[in-house]
C-alpha cells in the first residue's frame, strides 16, 4: 500500500522535517508562480502588443 | 517540378518569399529545400534539376551549398523552424550568416535578416528561462529525495510534477 506524504514525514526526523518542509514551501511556491504566469500572460503578451502596435480597435 | 515538390513544414509560399528576397533561382530554392530537409548536397542538386553527369551534379551541388542566396535561405529557414539537419547550419552559422545579411544593402533581405536574427534570439531566451525554471523545481526536489526519496517522489506526484527517484541519481528529471 503506498504510503501518505504525512506518513512518510511523521517518521523523519525533527530537522529533516524542518528541512523537508523548506522544501516543499518552494516547490508550492514555485508551482504557483508558473500558473499565475500562465494566467496572465495572454494579458501581458497583449499589452506589449499594444505598447508597440497602439490600441487594437 | 512544383506539382511534385514536397515543401515542407515551411510550405511553398515561405520558400518562394524567401527566395525572392535572397534573390535565388528556382533551382536555388528547391536546392536549399531538400538541403534544409536533410539531402545531401548532390541529392539537393539532382532534386532540383541541375543536370550532367555524377562528377557535374556533384560540383554543382557544392557550388549552389556555398552560394549566399541557398546559405540565406538555409539560415532563414533554420530561424524559422529552429532546426535543421546536420552537415546544414548550426544555429551560430545561421546567425552569422543572417548578420552578414541584416548588414547588406537590400531592404528586403535586411528586414527579413533581422526578423529572423529577433526569432532566433527570442526562441533563446524562451528555452533558457524554461530550462532554469524546470532547474529551479527539481532542484528543490532532488534536495528532498536526499533526505527521503520515498517522499520526494509522493509528492512530486501529488503536485502533478513528473518524477521518479531514479532521476535523483541523474543530472535531470522530467517537465512537469
Amino acid at each position: 500500500m503506498t504510503r501518505t506524504t504525512a506518513d512518510i514525514i511523521a517518521e523523519l526526523s525533527e530537522a529533516d522535517q524542518a528541512a523537508v518542509a523548506k522544501h516543499m514551501a518552494r516547490i508550492e511556491l514555485e508551482l504557483e508562480r508558473r500558473r499565475l504566469i500562465s494566467l496572465l500572460e495572454p494579458y501581458i503578451r497583449q499589452w506589449i502588443r499594444e505598447e508597440i502596435n497602439g490600441p487594437i480597435a | 517540378m512544383t506539382e511534385e515538390t514536397d515543401w515542407g513544414e515551411l510550405g511553398e509560399a515561405w520558400w518562394r518569399e524567401a527566395g525572392a528576397n535572397c534573390h535565388a533561382t528556382e533551382q536555388q530554392i528547391i536546392f536549399a529545400l531538400h538541403r534544409h530537409k536533410g539531402m545531401t548536397a548532390t541529392g539537393s542538386a539532382r532534386a532540383a534539376g541541375y543536370a550532367g553527369d555524377d562528377a557535374t551534379i556533384r560540383q554543382a551541388g557544392h557550388r549552389a551549398a556555398h552560394s549566399t542566396a541557398v546559405m540565406g535561405l538555409l539560415s532563414m529557414a533554420k530561424a524559422e523552424t529552429g532546426k535543421g539537419p546536420d552537415g546544414n547550419v548550426t544555429m551560430d552559422e545561421a546567425k552569422q550568416i543572417l548578420s552578414r545579411l541584416a548588414r547588406g544593402s537590400d531592404p528586403n533581405v535586411r528586414i527579413k535578416a533581422i526578423e529572423s536574427l529577433a526569432k532566433i534570439e527570442r526562441d533563446e531566451r524562451e528555452l533558457e528561462a524554461r530550462q532554469q525554471e524546470t532547474g529551479t523545481l527539481h532542484d528543490e526536489i532532488r534536495k528532498m529525495a536526499e533526505i527521503s526519496p520515498e517522499l520526494a517522489e509522493e509528492f512530486a506526484k501529488s503536485k502533478g510534477v513528473a518524477w521518479s527517484s531514479a532521476q535523483s541519481n541523474g543530472k535531470n528529471g522530467g517537465d512537469q
